[in-house]
């Protein structure tokens, strides 16, 4: 399924059922400008998850512009997890993950990466070889959906009080900061800190 | 000593805080200060004096990522919560809000600080302004019938700082040689502000027949460059001599101070020319009210619309059925308005004032070292309307301002504006000021006594011990509401009133002290205008 073949410039590209997942002209080129694209939006941020890896050489772009941030990968496909390794095995700040769904909750990596700020890119010729199953990950570390934000929440003990005193924030199909707010801030005496952070993003959003 | 300043509004808000800023640097010299602003503001951080060290709040990314459905709803959260634990770990002494906003007033409440001014919504949802002026701009500031304060002034007053009455930037521009060009900021991000391009087209052709020789240069940020390249070459099809200037905002400044004339919409270019000599002339459309937030400066010349409408609700889409404000400005005014700044011919302009006042208000700027910045009319019958409110305003700030020396220093300087500005106009002005200040003193005097009855009753009702008689003392209040309302002269005492019986969890008791409280309060603003109109016509009488 996997043909490793080489590029115009001469680095490994990689065809996945007949199709390039990298270019075939130059891949680290065209990764580097996928990381590049999202600079601005990952500084600062101490956890990024990437959909997808396939021979590496995005996240190798973007380690190499976040050096001190933790970058989890999830690779769907075996072969590129392993073959990834050629040359993300150097950088201590990176960790490839090829597992089922549940095995990947589970992940002790990925838990803590939640439990504090984080966000999730994808490389799109990558997620495309199984769009299920990365689509089912995205929606389960979105908080979103009421199973997903019981997972985040179970990750973030610090957050279990404020939604467990707020059941029917889940009632909604997508739980939204406006859900949160409009539903959940019933006149009490004090606003707790969480309560009063909810409060002030509800005002971002009018 | 470390001081945060929190200005989550726009670059020309930020311009216009330097003021206050600078103001705090000649009361704290030796103290570091912060300056919170948004991230999309970063570009004119390099001007702003006296700040040590800028932090952004991560707005557009926050926003961002609350609202797109695939993005962690937890991102915004996080993101929130680092800034102000970055913020706490600075262990600010002093914390300044000068953003009149529920989200900086939220922000305000969560970082530690030993000290908080200006808007602070705390722990339990409960606002506070902890300045009579901020209260008041909250409060009032919104209504057309009060004469407004500047920003500028308002936070310097709020906090009781020594007095800047100048937007003074980081520049690095010598001093220049003028050179025969106009520069023109033809657009805004906000399309009610904006002008026709038509109309700027036309003004530029009007202005050449009279003119030779000026060059004109359309200011332009990277962003606007495609827009406003497609509007030069218009001109240039017209044969205008007309060129793009793309620049950042010190390559604009550094333009300004070389320039022999602005023209400007309500924009952060208007505020940056400011902190310069340059002449401008400033179309005001839409929600942008020069009296709050005019050039603030001496002799800025602004036009504006005489519709109802105008100046229109900012966060609100436009009433009428075309964008009428826009097109009541003519573009011959405007070529000609250009005419006389250059020239620095302000009779002339007054001359223009008067011959189009049906349709616009032309407005000229005055700042006074220890007064308040003032825009006023240039025509006759504007100004004789805006007097009462200038009056009206004093009275607020006779209760608002807590120090006396600097409420009389106002008081003399806001006075001796009224009486020279009537002196320019000639005595057959001086006989309508009279009149119109007699007209006045009768409506003042006839609210006065109105209030003292009500204080009466009132006085008798608190001495009985059930208070039946609350019912008609609510209706006799609903009753000099409604006629106080029917003076624009007396309306802005109906404001305080009107709003007491409308509380439905305020207890009787509470509410009839606080009725007399606002009943005193509305003698006090009364009496200081009685004694205001006497100042002014026993001036202007004495003169005749």
């Amino acid at each position: 399924m996997i043909e490793i073949l080489k590029s115009k410039r001469g680095s490994d590209a990689a065809k996945f059922n007949g199709v390039y997942v990298h270019s075939s002209v130059d891949p680290i080129k065209e990764a580097e400008a996928w990381a590049r694209s999202y600079y601005n939006h990952l500084v600062g941020v101490p956890n990024v998850i990437v959909f997808g890896c396939g021979l590496g050489y995005h996240i190798k772009a973007l380690a190499d512009a976040f050096p001190n941030q933790k970058i989890l990968t999830i690779e769907r496909v075996y072969e590129f997890s392993t073959l990834a390794q050629n040359i993300l095995n150097s950088y201590s700040n990176v960790e490839v993950l090829n597992m089922e769904l549940s095995d990947i909750l589970s992940n002790e990596h990925i838990r803590r990466a939640v439990s504090q700020l984080y966000m999730y890119v994808e490389i799109p010729s990558l997620v495309k070889i199984d769009k299920a199953y990365y689509d089912e990950l995205k929606t389960m570390l979105s908080g979103r959906t009421s199973k997903s934000l019981d997972f985040i929440v179970e990750c973030r003990k610090d957050h279990k009080n404020f939604f467990v005193r707020r059941p029917h924030i889940y009632k909604n199909s997508i739980i939204t900061i406006k859900s949160i707010n409009d539903n959940s801030m019933k006149p009490e005496n004090t606003y707790t800190r969480q309560e009063i952070i909810w409060k002030t993003l509800g005002e971002l959003v009018k | 000593m470390k001081i945060l300043v929190i200005n989550l509004l726009r670059i020309g808000d930020i311009i216009m805080l330097s003021p206050t800023i600078n103001s705090l640097k000649k009361k704290y010299p030796h103290a570091s200060i912060s300056l919170l602003i948004n991230r999309e503001c970063e570009a004119v951080a390099p001007l702003i004096k006296n700040v040590d060290r800028f932090h952004y709040f991560e707005r557009q990314k926050i926003q961002t990522s609350l609202g797109e459905v695939d993005r962690s709803l937890f991102e915004g959260y996080d993101r929130l919560e680092r800034a102000v634990v970055e913020l706490d770990n600075e262990n600010y002494d002093q914390i300044y809000n000068v953003t009149q906003n529920k989200l900086s007033g939220w922000l305000t409440g969560l970082i530690k600080s030993k000290e908080k001014f200006g808007l602070i919504i705390d722990q339990a949802a409960k606002p506070s302004f902890g300045s009579k002026w901020l209260q008041y701009l909250n409060d009032f500031e919104g209504e057309n019938e009060v004469e407004p304060i500047h920003y500028a002034d308002a936070f310097q007053m709020a906090f009781s700082l020594p007095r800047s009455d100048s937007i003074e930037l980081n520049s690095s521009a010598a001093k220049v040689k003028k050179e025969k060009q106009i520069l023109l900021q033809i657009s805004t991000s906000d399309s009610k502000k904006n002008w026709n391009l038509q109309s700027w087209l036309n003004t530029i052709s009007t202005f050449n027949r009279f003119n030779m020789g000026y060059k004109f240069l359309v200011l332009s940020s990277p962003l606007e460059s495609k827009q406003h390249t497609d509007f030069v070459v218009l001109c240039k099809n017209s044969n205008l001599d007309v060129e793009l200037f793309e620049c950042n905002f010190t390559e604009a400044l550094e333009k300004l101070e070389s320039s022999s004339l602005l023209i400007t919409l309500d924009t952060s270019i208007k505020h940056l020319a400011s902190s310069t000599n340059i002449p401008i002339l400033e179309i005001s459309l839409g929600a942008s009210d020069v009296r709050k937030t005019g050039v603030y400066r001496d002799h800025a010349v602004s036009v504006q619309s005489k519709l109802n409408c105008s100046p229109c609700v900012h966060s609100k889409p436009c009433s009428q059925s075309s964008h009428l404000c826009a097109q009541s400005i003519p573009p011959d005014l405007v070529a000609l308005l250009a005419n006389c700044l250059i020239k620095k011919d302000f009779m002339s302009i007054k001359i223009l004032a008067e011959e189009y006042e049906e349709f616009v208000q032309i407005n000229r700027s005055f700042k006074n070292e220890n007064g308040l910045w003032t825009s006023l009319p240039c025509s006759k019958n504007q100004i004789l309307e805006t007097v009462p409110k200038i009056i009206d305003r004093l009275s607020w700030l006779s209760i608002i301002e807590p120090e006396a020396k600097k409420f009389k220093a106002i008081f003399i300087a806001q006075l001796g504006l009224i009486l020279e500005t009537v002196r320019a106009f000639g005595e057959e002005t001086k006989l309508d000021f009279i009149s119109q200040l007699s007209d006045y003193e009768m409506t003042c005097s006839r609210a006065y006594g109105r209030l003292i009855v009500l204080l009466g009753d009132l006085r008798q009702l608190t001495k009985q011990s059930h208070f039946d008689g609350l019912k008609p003392l609510q209706n006799k209040v609903e009753n000099l509401v409604e006629q106080l309302q029917l003076d624009s002269r007396t309306f802005t005492l109906s404001k305080h009133l009107s709003s007491i019986y409308q509380e439905p969890l305020m207890d009787t008791k509470f509410k009839l002290e606080k009725t007399k409280n606002v009943l005193d309060l509305c003698l006090s603003r009364l009496q200081t205008e009685q004694r205001i109109i006497q100042v002014l016509t026993t001036n202007i009488g004495g003169e005749m």
